[in-house]
């Protein structure tokens, strides 16, 4: 499996729970993307495709994550987890795609229906953090959240995950893993 | 993050960052943040192609 090369425990134990779901290629290209994640009703197996151009030049990509890291567009975790970042944010996708079957398998797999579940537990997310907190929800993305996972609700739900499970806890990190648990 | 960091965002002086609610609710009360990014008057034609790319694929289908 190509991903041992990027995770430890952890993101064995994340592969392990999403098993049936998950196809995972490497491809020469994705665009310019260092991965994607495919899902929805032309995808009848979830698929997350890592570019090949990215991951060939191991120490390369690492200086780039950790770059990424210090510039915010990453959340900010260790660096000694630049290499596992990528692998666990896809994993963060997978997770909301599995979690939004499991949950909704009378609502159709497109991505309207999707973004508005996933709206609703972002939602509950951040009304936790902030009753948990004090923040609000200016401060709790100033201080916990990267600006890529401002780019929509999928990426943030992916960047949650990333960081709550490569770095230490945060407001909004366990606000985000109550809720998961609380589904 | 299946993207790398945009060009466009390379320089805080070539994009502007909204912060927009969907639902037409109050900011911070109660909900949570959706931001929209813009390029500026300062930003050179060589990022504009990036920029734009940038948003479409987060626009797409597609988790990056």
């Amino acid at each position: 499996m190509v991903l041992t090369n990027y995770g430890g425990a952890n993101l064995d134990e994340f592969m392990n729970d999403l098993r049936n779901y998950k196809a995972i290629k490497m491809e020469d290209d994705v665009a310019k993307s260092y991965a994607v994640t495919e899902w929805g009703v032309n995808y009848p197996v979830m698929e997350i495709n890592y570019n090949n151009k990215r991951f060939e030049r191991k120490n390369l990509h690492r200086k780039a994550i950790e770059g990424e890291i210090d510039a915010g567009w990453l959340m900010n975790v260790p660096k000694n987890q630049a290499l596992n970042y990528m692998p666990t944010h896809e994993m963060g996708h997978m997770l909301h795609n599995v979690l939004y079957e499991k949950h909704n398998p009378d609502l159709p797999k497109t991505k309207a229906s999707r973004d508005d579940w996933i709206d609703g537990l972002v939602d509950k997310v951040y009304n936790e953090a902030r009753n948990q907190s004090g923040l609000n929800n200016s401060d709790l993305d100033k201080h916990f959240i990267s600006k890529y996972a401002k780019s929509n609700r999928r990426e943030l739900f992916a960047e949650l995950y990333a960081r709550l499970k490569l770095g230490d806890k945060n407001a909004l990190t366990e606000a985000f893993e109550k809720v998961m648990r609380d589904l | 993050m299946g993207m790398g960091m945009p060009e466009f965002m390379k320089n805080e002086e070539w994009y502007t960052e909204t912060k927009v609610d969907p639902f037409g609710d109050p900011i911070n009360n109660p909900g949570h943040n959706n931001y929209i990014w813009a390029l500026t008057d300062k930003a050179p034609d060589s990022v504009k192609k990036d920029f734009e790319e940038f948003v479409q694929a987060m626009n797409s289908d597609k988790d990056y």
